[in-house]
């Protein structure tokens, strides 16, 4: 999931960037989109990344105890990478998820 | 890294080997170009421009939903089939008129009752599993194109 989550939802250059460590089992990587209030309905999922504009970085944080991420296999000990489900905030403005 | 804390769910009643576990991030940084920008960008100034149809985000989790129906039909293939094998070799009881051969336990209608139901839920969730598939394939084509 981790890595067709990469190769379906990555641009060419980050594909490139990713990839390659991927495969050769150098990064392993779990799909962060289940949290403890939130399961399907992505939509409705808690955590924020929101843009630092000053820096040009986002801030990952999870606000509420519903908004843990909660169940994602190979989350647990595995992993030392993750494609992470949040609403992206911008400015003020929350843009989803 | 600093402000995630991660931990493992622990044991559950089957999958035993998957480590689900849970994460929480507090004011976490990660450069922007982090953001998967394969369906949308986010520039320097942080503005945010679509490259795409961003239904395709919800569609990872949707090709394990499908692939579990194909799984599943795939397992109890294998159990049927150890099944179905043993209860042809394993015999019990000389019933049979005229023969001194104890009598295969697929003979006894229970035994048929059981396996004949499982049989045919292998057969339909194989079917049932590559539909599924299509379907997820064919919604995938339109997406992208």
């Amino acid at each position: 999931m981790f890595s067709s989550a990469i190769s379906g939802l990555a641009s060419e250059e980050q594909k490139a960037k990713w990839m390659p460590g991927i495969r050769r089992a150098e990064i392993m990587g779990c799909y962060a989109q289940t949290e403890l209030g939130h399961g399907s309905d992505v939509a409705s999922l808690e955590t924020t990344a929101t843009f630092d504009k000053e820096t040009d970085e986002f801030v990952v944080h999870s606000p509420t105890v519903s908004s843990t991420k909660f169940w994602p296999g190979d989350l647990g000990k595995f992993s030392s990478h993750a494609v992470l489900y949040a609403r992206m905030k911008i400015s003020g403005k929350d843009f989803g998820v | 890294m600093k402000g995630v804390s991660t931990g493992d769910l622990g044991p559950k009643v089957g999958y035993g080997t998957k480590d689900n576990g849970w994460a929480r991030f507090d004011h976490v940084r990660i450069p922007r170009t982090n953001l998967l920008m394969g369906y949308v960008d986010v520039d320097r100034e942080g503005n945010f421009k679509k490259k795409g149809d961003l239904r395709v985000l919800y569609t990872v989790m949707m090709m394990i939903r499908a692939g579990l129906v194909r799984v599943c039909g795939g397992n109890l293939q294998k159990a049927v089939l150890i099944a179905i094998r043993y209860s042809m070799m394993r015999r019990q009881f000389q019933t049979v008129h005229g023969s001194t051969e104890e009598r295969q336990i697929i003979d006894y209608q229970s035994q048929k009752h059981t396996f004949g139901i499982l049989l045919s839920k292998v057969f339909v969730m194989h079917v049932n599993g590559s539909y599924c598939k299509s379907i997820y394939l064919s919604m995938m084509d339109e997406i992208r194109s």
